[in-house]
């Protein structure tokens, strides 16, 4: 398999050639995974490596549906912020499936049909931008551009064996990511190595990040023993094993407790179910999307959003109007904010107590769709994912297993060192 | 009598609160972008600065204590107006302020919604997200006389502070109470409109009130053609706008803005009246921050009312005519002063200060600078004749004041840089040869 660096130092022609493989790939594959819902460019001369966006995100004159069918046919006016510099370097193949406005876990919610596991179809891809994940995994594309809220490229990166990053809150431009909780949201790259998804965020973020001057010696590593307690015992020996890899370069583990990011999923669905139900407001029917119709214009936007939004988008929005409604304000949304803070601190705490945290990226191995029954089973999921999002900081998702994700986590505005990592783990890894 | 008031002023500035985009466009839909009308994902920029700034000078002027910082909160309803079915306002600016013994409950900016038509079913989106500031008082006013009085004077402020952009009017809701009962207009979008709607809506009360009828607590609408007030037919339900702070906004940092407190009208007029200038003339020279500048500085040499005078008259005068502030007018304020202290020297008559002003304004430039000569003179009284053989015509049939038109005519022809009685002469000659 080539490395990001290696196609991106493609000639034109083998770029091109690779593109048009990568096209009839989707062409044959899409039908048993399903990553792609738009392919955008058939007969593109492309000159230039492939790029799959998540259908969240808008490129301009491309259809965006963000998964869902309040946006069937709505065409992006415009493009994302993040987008301007990575575009001029590489094509756009397709825009990639993922759960319904980022609002999901397992990657097989869309309205447009479940994405599937590239190592088994009858498990889940990890979500949110499971399509990415998948497309990247059987090499359908080279580069990906995703959203991570609360783990949304970091568990399809876990789950397909692909490496993700959400970035520091604030780093890369939100404007033209669709909102999920906007307090959270980010633009997030994943690749294969993470030589790609360093290579993604420098054009994201206009930033110059060197990855070689790197060494694990004299590293302090925070591992908090709960997290990984509480995994299941093949995430636990993958992540142990990946530590210990760590270890033997000359780091140096520091087990903690840290009680108090019990509270960080609770805190995150408040917080989302709330940032959420407003963003969700615009999606009335008049706009954009099938209208339904009505008596009164009352009604008619009631059966637009009735019926064209899924089950689990009516869920997280009739639970965020009643956690800003007047009088539960103070007691669920306050709450959440509070909770919050507890978590961001308990994280800064732990970095003061080394140079960065490990976990695992998924407490789980990828579950058989449909094993999942109760939409809290799936919130569970983002136990490992969720504190670094609620504290800000950026977050990388390396795979230690096939199926296994290490998460590394560094202190806002270190992302370089987190990819640094990140990148010297992978050397270790392969040349064991 | 109670009455408070919500008003809501279009600050001067140039773009929308969230976006770039123009406050104004000729055609409907024009000046829109993502951000503005809404799209899926786009994001508000950093509230506009400027209405920011404007929304501080109000409520210093106003006498409000400052925040030092606001929240830009979101404000859900559904309604075709709202691109996104929420309305961005911020948490109050200023504070407990008090203008002509009215307590001000709070000031703060919000963004404008989208213009609906009900009617033909379409929403012109070059409203959406331009820039307001609203104004809450307390239901301090209890007259209508009050009413009056507090409109002209906040409507003063407002152009003399340069807060309100002066192409927009302002708008308000009112809140009238007669008895115990307090009704809610809404609606009103002139100055005129809310001293109708309270004189309307307080005359209604009393009237019910009279014949023994009961006042229920309501909301309604202000009809400003037919110019009454109208029982909204939107059902009274308690309303939960779920505020909420905008988790796409950082908080306004007040305490860093930085505007520097202009005298209000109010002291500007009781400085002039000390300086001996008549009430009616103060009232006039306080109406622009532009014309105090020119009195301060005419002031100092010629005396104040004559000064103040000549800009409530000739000044204030022509700029009305045209509907113009001397701001708008882009005429530079040196070049009026120039004009008033040869007007008030006496180096030119007054008619002829006028004319030059009238060119400054009309952005012609002055030809005669200088005084005619006697061949110019002669020049434009010949061509007077000839363009007006009718009116010698008739002086010659013995109507004398055929001869004051031939004479005025040649003096505008000549920019009025001749001396009337030289034109008399030469023109009598003519007319008797």
């Amino acid at each position: 398999m080539m490395g990001s660096k290696e196609i991106l130092g493609l000639s034109t022609s083998d770029a091109t050639e690779r593109f048009h493989k990568q096209l009839t790939l989707i062409e044959k594959q899409n039908k048993t995974y399903n990553a792609f819902v738009t392919v955008t460019d058939k007969y593109a001369n492309a000159g230039y490596p492939s790029l799959a966006v998540k259908d969240n995100i808008l490129v301009e004159g491309i259809r965006c549906t963000s998964s869902s069918r309040v946006l069937e046919n709505y065409v992006a006016p415009y493009s994302a912020d993040a987008l301007h510099n990575v575009t001029t370097h590489l094509r756009v193949i397709g825009k990639t499936v993922h759960d319904p406005f980022g609002a999901g876990g397992s990657g097989t919610t869309s309205d447009f049909g479940a994405t599937k596991n590239p190592f088994d179809t009858t498990r889940v891809p990890g979500g949110s931008s499971g399509g990415n994940g998948v497309a990247l995994a059987l090499e359908q594309c080279d580069f990906a551009i995703g959203s991570d809220t609360f783990g949304s490229v970091r568990a399809p990166a876990a789950f397909c064996g692909v490496v993700g990053l959400r970035p520091t809150y604030g780093l890369v431009s939100r404007h033209g990511l669709m909102d999920l909780a906007m307090s959270l949201d980010t633009i997030a790259p994943m690749a294969r190595d993470v030589y790609g998804v360093a290579y993604l965020l420098e054009r994201m973020a206009n930033k110059r990040y060197e990855l070689d001057k790197f060494s694990a010696r004299g590293l302090k590593i925070v591992v908090p023993t709960e997290l990984l307690d509480g995994s299941a015992k093949e995430v636990r020996d993958a992540v142990e094993k990946a530590i210990a890899t760590l270890t033997d370069a000359g780091a140096k583990r520091v087990d903690v407790r840290a009680p108090n990011l019990r509270y960080a999923v609770p805190s995150y669905y408040i917080t989302m179910f709330a940032e959420f139900s407003s963003a969700m407001q615009r999606f009335d029917g008049l706009k954009y999307g099938p209208r339904a119709d009505g008596e009164t214009p009352e009604e008619a936007v009631s059966k637009t959003r009735g019926s064209y939004l899924s089950e689990e988008l009516k869920r997280r929005i009739f639970l965020g109007t009643y956690a800003t409604r007047k009088e539960h304000a103070n007691k669920w949304y306050a709450a959440a904010l509070r909770g919050r803070t507890l978590v961001a601190k308990e994280m800064q705490g732990l970095l003061k107590k080394g140079d960065f945290i490990v976990t695992p990226t998924m407490p789980v191995l990828p579950w058989k769709i449909g094993e999942l029954t109760t939409p809290l089973q799936n919130y569970l999921m983002d136990v490992m994912t969720g504190p670094p999002s609620l504290a800000g900081m950026p977050a990388l998702s390396v795979p230690c297993g096939r199926t296994v994700g290490l998460q590394i986590i560094g202190n806002r505005f270190k992302d370089a060192e987190v990819l640094q990592l990140g990148h010297a783990y992978e050397r270790l890894r392969d040349s064991k | 009598m109670k009455v408070g008031l919500e008003i809501h002023v279009y600050p001067r500035t140039s773009a929308k609160m969230f976006c770039m985009c123009f406050v104004r466009a000729e055609d409907a839909n024009t000046s829109v972008c993502p951000r503005c009308t809404g799209q899926p994902g786009a994001k508000p920029m950093a509230p506009n600065r400027t209405a920011v700034e404007k929304a501080v000078v109000l409520a210093k002027a106003l006498g409000c204590k400052l925040e030092v910082r606001a929240t830009v909160l979101r404000k859900h309803y559904f309604y075709p107006d709202l691109p996104s079915n929420y309305q961005r306002t911020s948490t109050p600016i200023g504070r407990e302020g008090s203008f002509l013994g009215v307590r001000i409950r709070e000031v703060h900016v919000e963004e404008d919604a989208a213009r609906y038509e009900p009617r033909d079913g379409t929403v012109d989106y070059n409203r959406a997200g331009v820039p307001l500031i609203e104004v809450v008082t307390e239901p301090d006013i209890n007259s209508t006389d009050a009413a009056k009085n507090f409109v002209d004077e906040f409507s003063r402020l407002l152009h003399y502070l340069k807060i309100a952009d002066p192409s927009s009017a302002i708008k308000a809701d009112t809140n009238v109470s007669v008895g115990d009962t307090r009704v809610e207009v809404k609606n009103i979008n002139t100055t005129h409109g809310i001293l109708a709607a309270i004189e309307h809506e307080a005359k209604r009360q009393t009237e019910l009130l009279e014949r023994g009828g009961t006042l229920v607590q309501e909301t309604r609408h202000w009809d400003e053609t037919k110019g009454r007030t109208l029982a909204s037919r939107e059902k009274e339900t308690e309303s939960d706008y779920r505020y909420m702070e905008d988790p796409d906004l950082q908080p306004i940092d007040i305490s860093s803005v930085r505007v520097a407190t202009p005298e209000d009208t109010f002291a500007a007029r009781k400085r002039l009246e000390r300086a001996g200038v008549a009430r009616d003339a103060a009232v006039a020279v306080t109406e622009e921050q532009e014309f105090v500048a020119l009195f301060d500085s005419l002031s100092k040499r010629f005396e104040p009312q004559r000064v103040a005078e000549w800009i409530r008259r000739d000044l204030r005068g022509e700029l009305n005519h045209r509907t113009l502030t001397l701001e708008q007018s882009g005429v530079k304020t040196k070049d009026v002063e120039r004009l008033m202290d040869d007007a008030l020297s006496e180096k030119i008559t007054r008619h002829k200060a006028k004319q030059l002003l009238r060119e400054l304004l009309d952005k012609k430039e002055s030809k005669h600078t200088t005084k005619a000569s006697k061949e110019d003179v002669e020049k434009a009284v010949e061509a007077t004749l000839l363009a007006h053989q009718d009116v010698v015509q008739r002086y010659r049939e013995g109507k004398k004041e055929a001869f004051n038109f031939l004479l005025g005519e040649t003096n505008r022809a000549l920019g009025f840089a001749a001396d009337p009685k030289e034109i008399a002469k030469v023109l009598k000659e003519k007319l008797n040869m």
